[in-house]
């Protein structure tokens, strides 16, 4: 240890500045001078240069280790084919690599596109998130009881009927009433005419917009997560507006029934907390939507089936969404509607996908719900688990086969609900090969109908879903084109609730801003074995797709040995 | 470029240092050159020409100033530096606040265009500036290479977010640098602790500032009594943590290389005074309209009548400096009247306790003025905090958000005092006493850096959220 030391020779004397050594040169017989010679070395060699020596030795070693970790992340960063596309964690694509303009070079709008890239895509990302998300929880106590974006207030629910003048109109006379009326070009019924020129909601913000309502009022406690609704009159009259259209142009072609679904806070928590929390009373709030709504709309009692049965599993705890067994209740009240028999869904085969930690889990990150992980029980429908979807569906020939209930029991906790009609796409086709009598229907949905729809399999020949978010058809020509019977035009109240939400799906109703080329795809003709027999709706398919008509014989026989082994 | 993201960290700067270290020493300075001037295309290359045009003006001017005899020369290229550099900093960053207010008076012009603020044109302009005016009085010798100017106005480490670093500084380090083993260490040290402190401290209370208080929302005006304080407490956490983090980030990346910047920060929120804190906040800034404003103008050497003046004027730049909006120039002159009171009336009668009670109250109000450009949004909050919002005094949303983060609450109020800074150097000295000491010592010195570093990028690679308040400047 000791002739390490730059400043000592190899016998442990030092070599001194030369002020020291001028005077300390000398006979070795001059004892003091060896003495300080001595004091010194103990000095520089003794425990304060073992001192020097330990601290420098490791201030070396952090300055190594934090070298180290800038080269490790380098060249992680540089591995571009470790480069995720979608996070399951967060259910989105990541940002990719941007579009090279010289405009975006020079104003510097493209490098900070690829500083998003590089971070959002960094192949090491999701493992950090999720320690990320454990760090926090350091940061404080997590209480039992606990409320999430705030700030929100509630209209006042106005009684079943009244209309927006009128309940505006409470504090002004009668006359400005009417004048009111006729300037906000207010039909009968009270419903306000929508404004055709507002500009073309901008989808992706639309969309972002909805997807931050399930975060904005949550009520969490044991654990479990609710979200409440604030009711916004002028919103609400908008959405009515809209399915009044869509029923008004579908009249006489198809019904229109409207299914607005109450949130988990509205069946499982009490009114009175509910009104505590300032949110407003879901049973009236969908009683009134469904009161503004014309007599060509057939609106579908929701709440009291699952009111009802509010003991039994039907929301999740750590995700916004409803299951499949409360989506089935809303189904049952559905059939009871239209009169048809509801389906045997007990029967069907029944998959479970534990460990689901869903959107609050990974929005609202509180750790302790991973301990409280939900359970996605899934059941297939005793028709067909085959299906088509469109992630883009202006392509022709892009639809993807996939399945009713897709098995995820490998699949990523968070990704669980997407077990459901293969999750969100813009259009999707499920064909019934046990049904022949031409029964379709076409759901307008958002993320709720998933369930929904995969409940509804064997009840029609042939199911049509559009995500409101994400599809360019037109309901009326679509409707016409494949001769669809019933439209269900399906939201939650959170969802429904908003302009968005009425202007999104505005934009599939009366067909404006979206960029439709002709009539949409052409969908995948699926015979069954009496295709023949039927004259009506399936002769139809066939012709139209003209392309495929050679291959009608060979797909006859796929379907043959699909329904074989279904 | 952000300091505090992963393509900085990991491709920026790793490269950079690996370099900065394989070439030849004499190339380095065209390393750390290159290095900047693409750093700062990164934000959008067309304004690198802005800014190596500035500093081909002040290169020019401070030539002209060194090597004309006559004052008359010498006055005229220094009027020719400031009315290029000021005339250009009030374009970019003043123009449109500048016929907004003409329109709201006279109605005229119609339409006033959108002029997009270079980055870091405030900190650059004040650098060069300063550069200027100390050739003017023979503190500093001009330059000759053009490059070498450019390095200092450009230099990636202070040219975005400051400090403002004096030319006198720097001036002989550009030509040597000798940076020590211990250097390198505390260099390497001083920028993690600023980038944990950016990505973990400052992140989060910007987190809970914004949820509690989203500015433009609306959101603003439904919160609750203890919502305006927990925001703005907060928020006040923020400012600090993130600013002191930038200047941390920078002297540290300083020092590996061999610069020695001065300190930007003092533990301001340790200050017993108005007077005291703007001792310790912001020091580069203060001490540059100290030392180019307020002395100019006669500084405190005038008459009582003048003082007033030249504060006025100082405190009424320093705060449209911080953004073309009436609200900082309100902040300015919130600490104008604070000072004069504490000038002229309380004088040294405070005592020391409640003195610092005063000065984190007055420093706590002024955050309200200088975070809300929107006056009905500013008043709501300062209604609110004295409890007359009318929305209720405390919320479940705002327990919630208090519980889940008292913890980080804590530790920023300690980070914010030099409790961490007295632990370490007593930790220093009880290791030279003690072998036991020095082992924990020692051991946190080796894990200190690393450990933080990776906090740190695990923090910002879980977080999309990434604010750095005096960006655009």
């Amino acid at each position: 240890m000791g002739s390490r030391n730059p400043r000592t020779d190899a016998n442990g004397s030092t070599k001194q500045p030369s002020a020291e050594r001028s005077a300390s040169t000398g006979s070795f017989a001059n004892r003091p001078s060896v003495d300080r010679n001595a004091a010194k070395s103990a000095r520089t060699e003794g425990p304060s240069a073992n001192y020097r020596r330990t601290i420098s030795r490791r201030r070396g070693f952090a300055v190594r280790a934090c070298a180290a970790i800038m080269a490790v992340g380098l060249v992680v960063g540089l591995v571009f084919f470790a480069r995720p596309s979608t996070s399951e964690l967060e259910n989105r694509t990541l940002t990719p690599f941007p579009d090279f303009s010289v405009d975006d070079f020079l104003t510097g709008a493209f490098f900070t596109d690829v500083s998003l890239w590089y971070a959002d895509t960094y192949p090491l990302r999701e493992p950090m998130v999720h320690l990320s998300q454990n760090v926090k929880s350091l940061y404080g106590i997590q209480p039992n009881e606990a409320f999430y974006g705030g700030g929100r207030q509630s209209d006042e629910l106005p009684a079943v009927g009244q209309d927006a003048a009128s309940n505006s109109a409470n504090a002004d006379g009668a006359d400005e009433n009417s004048s009111d009326s006729t300037q906000q070009g207010l039909v009968q019924g009270g419903v306000a005419k929508r404004d055709k020129n507002a500009p073309v909601p901008d989808m992706q913000q639309a969309s972002a917009n909805l997807e931050s309502q399930i975060t904005s009022g949550v009520y969490m406690t044991d654990n479990a997560c609710y979200t409440l609704y604030y009711f916004s009159q002028d919103a609400c009259e908008e959405y009515c507006g809209v399915v009044n259209q869509a029923a008004d142009l579908l009249d006489g072609i198809a019904t229109v029934y409207s299914v607005i679904i109450p949130t988990n806070a509205g069946v499982m928590l009490d009114a009175d907390l509910q009104k505590e929390l300032g949110a407003a009373n879901q049973e009236q709030a969908i009683d009134y939507l469904y009161s503004r709504m014309s007599d060509k709309v057939v609106p579908i009692e929701t709440f009291d089936p699952l009111y009802e049965h509010r003991d039994e599993y039907l929301y999740f705890r750590t995700d916004h969404h409803w299951t499949q067994l409360g989506a089935y209740y809303v189904f049952e009240n559905f059939c009871r509607a239209k009169g048809i028999e509801p389906p045997n869904y007990r029967s069907w085969e029944e998959k479970t996908f534990d460990g689901f930690l869903g959107a609050y889990y990974t929005e609202i990150g509180v750790a302790g719900m991973a301990n409280h992980a939900d359970s996605v029980v899934a059941r297939i429908p005793s028709s067909t688990n085959d299906m088509y979807y469109w992630v883009d569906d202006l392509v022709d020939g892009s639809e993807i086969q996939g399945n009713v209930i897709t098995d995820l029991a490998d699949a990523d906790p968070s990704a669980l609900y997407q077990t459901f009609v293969c999750g969100n796409n813009a259009l999707s086709m499920i064909v019934n090969p046990t049904k022949n009598d031409g029964s379709s229907c076409l759901i307008i949905k958002d993320s709720f109908g998933n369930p929904f729809t995969s409940v509804t399999v064997d009840s029609y020949q042939y199911v049509y879903t559009f995500d409101f978010r994400y599809t360019s058809q037109d309901l009326v020509s679509f409707v016409k084109k494949h001769n669809i019977q019933d439209v269900i035009i399906e939201n939650a109240i959170m969802f429904a609730g908003t302009y968005d939400a009425a202007a999104l799906v505005g934009t599939i109703v009366d067909g404006s801003n979206r960029s439709v080329a002709g009539d949409g795809p052409t969908l995948p003709t699926s015979v069954q074995t009496d295709a023949a027999n039927n004259g009506g709706v399936q002769g139809q398919a066939s012709q139209q797709d003209g392309v495929n008509a050679g291959d009608g014989a060979s797909q006859q026989e796929q379907t043959g040995a699909h329904d074989a082994t279904t | 470029m952000v300091f505090s993201s992963l393509v900085f960290l990991f491709v920026f700067l790793a490269a950079h240092l690996a370099i900065y270290h394989l070439v030849d020493p004499k190339y380095r300075n065209l390393v750390l050159l290159v290095s900047s001037l693409f750093f700062y295309s990164w934000g959008g290359p067309r304004y690198l020409v802005l800014l190596m045009g500035e500093t081909l003006a002040s290169w020019l001017f401070a030539l002209g100033i060194e090597r004309s005899e006559d004052s008359l020369r010498k006055r005229l290229c220094i009027v020719g530096e400031l009315v290029v550099l000021l005339g250009l900093l009030a374009y970019f960053k003043y123009a449109g606040f500048l016929l907004g207010n003409f329109q709201a008076i006279f109605g005229v012009p119609e339409f006033i265009p959108e002029i997009v603020l270079p980055i870091g044109i405030s900190f650059y302009t004040f650098q060069l500036i300063s550069y200027v005016v100390d050739v003017y009085r023979d503190k500093v010798s001009a330059q000759p290479n053009y490059w070498k100017l450019l390095l200092y106005s450009s230099l990636f480490h202070q040219c975005i977010a400051g400090p403002i670093v004096r030319y006198e500084t720097v001036q002989n380090e550009i030509d040597e640098r000798h940076p020590t083993r211990n250097d390198i260490y505390y260099g390497v040290r001083r920028f993690s602790v600023g980038l944990a402190k950016k990505a973990i401290l400052a992140n989060s209370c910007a987190a809970v500032a914004d949820t509690l208080l989203p500015v433009g929302t609306g959101g603003v005006f439904t919160q609750v009594t203890t919502g305006y304080w927990l925001g703005m407490a907060f928020y006040m956490l923020q400012i600090y943590l993130d600013f002191s983090a930038y200047s941390d980030m920078a002297i540290g990346m300083g020092r590996m290389v061999g610069f020695h910047y001065l300190e930007n920060f003092n533990y301001p929120y340790m200050a017993h005074s108005v007077q005291e804190f703007w001792r310790r906040w912001h020091m580069s800034l203060s001490s540059f309209f100290r030392d180019y404003v307020y002395i100019p103008l006669g500084g405190s050497r005038v008459e009582p009548i003048l003082i007033v003046r030249n504060l006025f004027i100082t405190w009424f730049l320093t705060g449209m400096w911080h953004g073309a909006s009436w609200n900082y120039i309100c902040w300015g002159l919130y600490f104008f009247a604070f000072l004069m009171l504490e000038r002229f009336v309380i004088r040294d009668r405070m005592p020391h306790a409640l003195g610092h009670v005063y000065a984190i109250v007055v420093v706590y109000i002024g955050w309200i003025l200088f975070h809300f450009e929107n006056f009905a949004e500013m008043g709501q909050v300062l209604v609110g905090v004295i409890g007359l919002a009318g929305n209720g005094f405390t919320s479940l949303e705002v327990h919630t958000l208090f519980l889940q983060n008292i913890f980080l609450l804590v530790f920023c109020i300690v980070a914010c005092t030099n409790l961490g800074k007295r632990i370490h150097r007593a930790s220093f000295h009880a290791a030279k006493q003690n072998d036991l000491m020095l082992k924990v010592f020692s051991a946190s010195e080796a894990i200190t850096p690393p450990l933080l570093l990776l906090l740190a990028v695990v923090a910002l690679a879980g977080a999309s959220y990434n604010p750095f308040i005096y960006f655009q400047f």
